[in-house]
């Protein structure tokens, strides 16, 4: 019956060092934690809230405050965004090649998350559905 | 805590009021899913209505941009009454209310105010939006400038083009049209899958209501079941279900009777465990015709069992369609009944019996009561009465079957019978058995059984009651109970009469001599006399008797008392008398005898008596004085005559026979007024003289 706290103690001291092993290989695998941006999309613009972004993983949180559905694009912006001919929504077959993510259209009140890699460079975040860009949904992000 | 016993009640409504729950909350859930329907059709049909002018939306906004450019063009359009279209539409939506028709396409349309806040948020939307085009519109065709107008819907278009402007605007107002009605349409399914699922819901939960009642219900209708089933199983009564000629069921009393399974005893198999003899009754009750019956039916161990059945006709009831026959063993009842009827039948025998030993005042008689008693036990049965005579070591058979006739038992003496050693009736299966009497072996007809009924009086044995049968085969109980009934009455009757006659022959005769006295000769007398017969007496007398017992003793003089009465018994007739009148005086009647032939009949005994005292006895004579009934009309008076002639011969030297007369009774009495003397013989016998050889 003496050898019962004994025992406990011996397993408790042996799972604190199993842990204590796990966080470090795991603090030691994650080299660096990924950028937040928090976007919120309402009829009919964009917010943008970020600190200092590098490249690198970036990690969107975007919730459609409505009342309109509204989808979500990361598109790089070096040069301007071309136009469909109907002048009013963005060519996205041109800019097949850089539309680095998107999320699909949202109802208002719900949040999205969209992890994605970024370049060093200009990025333009917009909402193509029909008249919404024109309307005004687009906001640009800088990576540095 | 004990939960209290709930009450059975067999004919509980609970069943019919599951029944009635199963129907109403079928009813129930039928009009709920039925109402629920209707008020989602209803709701559904508005939403239809709803969505259609939500997309028409779409289509009037892109309209007026092109009404509006057509005016710009110079041509004739009216964008007014499309704007209006528009707003009246979109206030419509958000609050109800009447939509109107829009030419050749629809006809009015009557809306309900949408509640949902995201679809009012929507349309909202689209009301700032169509507010701003139509204020954009309106600005193109009056040609003032649009950069000024303030934007309502929180757009921010950024270009300078107008017609741009006025384009992305109608894109807005159009997509935001278009996705109000996808929403309002995606609420509709919503509502559509909701009122299924609904429906599903109240289907499933009428379904699950339904089968707890009917679980309810069955497991009602299962307990009563099982409690009128275990009632009928354990239950005595035999209950059986007859139709169409034949047993359609048969509960388990009949199967623990008669230890055949069910299915043998269904269909005709019952008539196997039926008395033949009861077939054609039981048949009867299978046509519903007698209300009662009473049968045998055999049970496991191959015995005859009375059943007493009511039949209760039931093949109008659906649920039976049969004569239903609840029956109870009651055989005990018919063996009492039996029992009694024996015991009745025994009664009136015994009582019968004892009737007609009352009426044998002898033994003859009683034993023809015996032989007819006999005959009334059976008439194929040999029987025997065998009693003891007076000795009691001898049997002599004394009443015989008058049919059947007599076993013939040889058995001499009653203590060789081994039955009134025992002092109890003995029944004997066989005569070949190890045990059985040996005075049943070696018959003449071979082995029998037999039955042995001591009889006794007074705790005395008198003998056996003698009865056989074929081998194997004894009298039955009912006959040996009546055969002991036999023994016991006739024993008593015969050992009463046998006391009786005894006693009565004590009374009649002289104990030494074996005569009868004196009382029983005057009855006798006076009976002749009654009759008119005439008779001659006889006074005897023993010659010099107080010498005679003086000289040789009292024994001698008992012996010659007794030789006396035996001569004069051998010489007298048959109907003669002859009585000790007392000491050594004789008193002879001889009936249709006159007093010369008593003369002679008394000189013949002298005679017999000098022959028989010649073998060298004591020698003695008598002396005899006689008379008839025409001497004196009276008994008294003929014995006085008879006792003159008697001094006559007494005084005339004795050893011989006078006939008294009156005048010689007063000449020898010297009688001077004439009266009787009597008894002058023993005057004359006090005078007697010694006259010994």
């Amino acid at each position: 019956m003496r050898r019962a706290p004994l025992t406990v103690c011996a397993v408790l001291v042996g799972l604190a060092l199993i842990a204590a092993v796990v966080v470090s290989q795991r603090a030691e695998a994650t080299p660096k934690s990924p950028s937040v941006v928090r976007v919120v999309e309402r009829d009919f613009h964009i917010s943008v809230v970020h600190g200092y972004l590098t490249a690198g993983t970036v990690v969107f949180h975007v919730t459609n405050r409505g009342p309109d559905e509204h989808e979500f694009i990361v598109v790089r912006a070096d040069r301007g965004l071309p136009l469909r001919a109907d002048g009013i929504t963005l060519d996205e077959d041109a800019l097949q090649k850089n539309i680095v993510g998107s999320v699909e259209p949202a109802p208002g009140g719900q949040t999205n998350t969209l992890r994605v890699s970024l370049e060093r460079g200009r990025y333009a975040l917009v909402c193509n559905m029909y008249g919404h860009y024109m309307g005004g949904m687009h906001a640009p992000l800088v990576v540095r | 805590m004990t939960r209290a016993a709930r009450e059975f009640r067999p004919f509980a409504r609970r069943g019919r009021t599951a029944i009635v729950a199963i129907v109403a909350t079928s009813a129930l859930v039928l009009a709920a899913s039925t109402a629920v329907s209707i008020w989602s059709t209803g709701k559904s049909q508005n939403r239809a209505a709803v969505v259609e002018i939500a997309g028409r939306q779409r289509t009037l906004a892109e309209r007026y941009v092109t009404q509006i450019l057509l005016v710009r063009a110079g041509a004739d359009a009216s964008p007014e009454r499309t704007g209006i279209l528009l707003t009246q539409s979109v206030n419509t939506l958000l609050n109800g209310g009447t939509v109107p028709a829009v030419e050749g396409d629809d006809d009015e349309v009557v809306l309900q105010r949408e509640t949902d806040p995201r679809i009012r948020a929507e349309i909202v939307e689209q009301r700032k939006l169509i507010h701003d085009l139509l204020a954009t519109g309106t600005a193109l065709l009056s040609h003032r400038p649009v950069a000024s107008l303030k934007e309502t819907a929180g757009e921010r278009i950024q270009t300078s083009d107008q017609l741009l402007r006025l384009r992305v605007l109608s894109a807005l107002t159009s997509n935001v049209s278009l996705n109000s009605a996808r929403e309002i349409a995606a609420k509709t399914d919503r509502n559509v899958t909701d009122t299924i699922t609904l429906q599903i819901a109240l289907g499933a939960a009428g379904v699950l209501v339904s089968l707890l009642l009917a679980w309810a219900l069955i497991a009602t209708t299962r307990r009563q079941t099982a409690h009128f089933r275990s009632l009928v199983t354990a239950s005595t009564d035999l209950v059986l279900v007859l139709s169409g000629g034949t047993c359609r069921y048969a509960s388990a009393a009949v199967e623990r009777l008669t230890g055949q399974p069910y299915s043998q005893l269904t269909g005709q198999g019952i008539m196997r465990v039926i008395h033949e003899d009861d077939h054609e009754q039981f048949r009867a009750a299978q046509q519903g015709d007698i209300k009662e019956l009473v049968f045998r039916m055999r049970n496991a161990a191959g015995q005859w069992r009375h059943l007493e059945a009511h039949l209760t006709d039931l093949r109008t009831d659906r649920h039976v369609r049969g004569i239903v026959l609840n029956s109870r063993d009651i055989t005990e009842r018919v063996r009492l009944e039996q029992e009694l009827t024996r015991q009745a039948q025994r009664d009136n025998f015994g009582s019968q019996l004892v009737e007609a030993l009352e009426m044998a005042d002898d033994e003859a008689s009683a034993y023809d009561v015996v032989r007819r008693a006999m005959s009334e036990i059976d008439e194929q049965t040999p029987m025997e009465l065998l009693l003891s005579d007076s000795s009691r070591a001898h049997l002599d058979q004394t009443a015989v079957h008058p049919n059947a006739g007599a076993p013939s038992c040889p058995v001499e003496s009653p203590y060789s019978c081994v039955a009134v050693r025992r002092g109890h009736p003995v029944v004997f299966e066989t005569s070949e058995s190890l045990n059985a009497c040996p005075k049943l072996r070696d018959r003449e007809n071979g082995p029998c059984s037999a039955v042995c009924v001591p009889i006794s009086f007074m705790g005395r044995s008198l003998g056996v009651l003698h009865a056989t049968g074929p081998e194997g085969a004894p009298p039955s109980k009912e006959q040996v109970a009546q055969l002991t009934t036999l023994a016991t009455q006739s024993g008593a009757r015969i050992g009463t009469v046998r006391a009786f006659e005894k006693t009565q022959l004590q009374a009649q005769t002289d104990g030494l001599t074996g005569l009868i006295n004196r009382r029983t000769l005057e009855t006798e007398l006076r009976g002749l006399m009654r009759q008119g017969r005439p008779f001659a007496l006889a006074l005897a007398d023993l010659d010099h008797f107080k010498r005679l017992n003086d000289t040789h003793g009292h024994e001698e003089g008992d012996r010659s008392l007794r030789l006396f009465s035996h001569v004069v018994r051998q010489v007298l007739r048959d109907d003669d008398f002859v009585a000790r009148w007392g000491g050594e005086e004789f008193l002879i009647a001889l009936p249709d005898a006159d007093a010369a032939a008593a003369v002679e009949v008394m000189d013949r005994i002298r005679a017999s008596l000098a022959r028989t005292l010649d073998g060298g006895q004591v020698r003695f004579t008598a002396s005899f004085g006689i008379t008839d009934s025409t001497a004196a009309p009276s008994l008294q008076e003929l014995i006085q005559l008879a006792d003159v002639g008697l001094y006559l011969s007494k005084a005339s030297g004795r050893d011989r026979v006078s006939v008294g007369e009156w005048t010689d009774t007063r000449e020898a009495l010297g009688s001077a007024n004439g009266t009787k003397r009597a008894p002058a013989i023993h005057r004359a016998a006090a005078e007697d003289e010694p006259n010994l050889s």
